[in-house]
C-alpha cells in the first residue's frame, strides 16, 4: 500500500470493510474511489481499541460522488477513513 | 463482506425522519435506564465507545434485526458485562 502518499487532493480507493472487525467503513465506500478534501491528524484505529492494544492511525475526509456510489444523485458524499482502508488510486 | 448492521446506502427501508421537533429522547423508561448504564459504564472507564459499538455490531443478526435501537444496546451491554466477566451469564 502507497499509504504515505496520501494528502489532501489524493484520489483514493476503499477496501471494503471486514464486518467481523469493528472498522468504521461503511460498505457502500467499498472498491469506490473518491477525493481526499481534509486531513484529521492522528486517532485511535477503533478496532485497535477494541482489542485492547490501541494503535494511532491517520483519519482523512473523503469526498465521493453520490453518482459511484449509488448510481445515481448529483451531491457529493463525505465519509471519515482511516489510513488503513485507503490505497492511492491510479488517475482515472 | 457487510455485516447486517451495515445499511448504509441500502435501498427500500423507507424515508428516515430529519429534524423531528416532536421527537422525543427516549419511548420508554427502559430505555432511559439503559443508556444510563452506558453511560455510567463509560464514565467509570469500564467500557468505551468503541467496545459499545463493536459489541452492537456483534449481537445475534436475528435479534439485531428485530431489536430497537436501545434494545440493541441492552443485548450490547450484556455481551460486553460477560465478556469482561463483570457477571455470569444466567443460561
Amino acid at each position: 500500500m502507497e499509504t504515505h502518499d496520501i494528502r489532501i487532493g489524493s484520489h483514493v480507493s476503499v477496501t471494503p470493510p471486514n464486518w467481523t472487525e469493528h472498522s468504521r467503513t461503511p460498505g457502500y465506500v467499498g472498491d469506490r474511489t473518491g477525493a481526499v478534501l481534509d486531513d484529521y491528524g492522528t486517532h485511535p484505529l477503533p478496532s485497535s481499541v477494541v482489542s485492547g492494544e490501541p494503535v494511532d492511525e491517520r483519519l482523512f475526509s473523503v469526498r465521493f460522488d453520490a453518482r459511484d456510489l449509488f448510481g445515481d444523485g448529483d451531491h457529493s458524499v463525505h465519509v471519515d477513513l482511516y489510513e488503513s482502508a485507503l490505497e492511492v488510486a491510479h488517475e482515472r | 463482506m457487510r455485516g447486517v448492521h451495515d445499511v448504509g446506502g441500502r435501498d427500500g427501508l423507507g424515508p428516515i425522519p430529519v429534524n423531528d421537533e416532536d421527537a422525543e429522547p427516549f419511548h420508554s423508561d427502559w430505555e432511559a435506564r439503559i443508556y444510563g448504564i452506558y453511560r455510567a459504564m463509560a464514565a467509570k472507564g469500564i467500557v468505551n465507545e468503541h467496545e459499545m459499538r463493536s459489541a452492537v455490531e456483534r449481537i445475534d443478526p436475528d435479534r439485531y434485526l428485530e431489536a430497537t435501537y436501545y434494545g440493541r444496546w441492552v443485548d450490547a451491554i450484556e455481551l460486553l458485562i460477560e465478556e469482561k466477566g463483570l457477571a455470569l451469564g444466567d443460561s
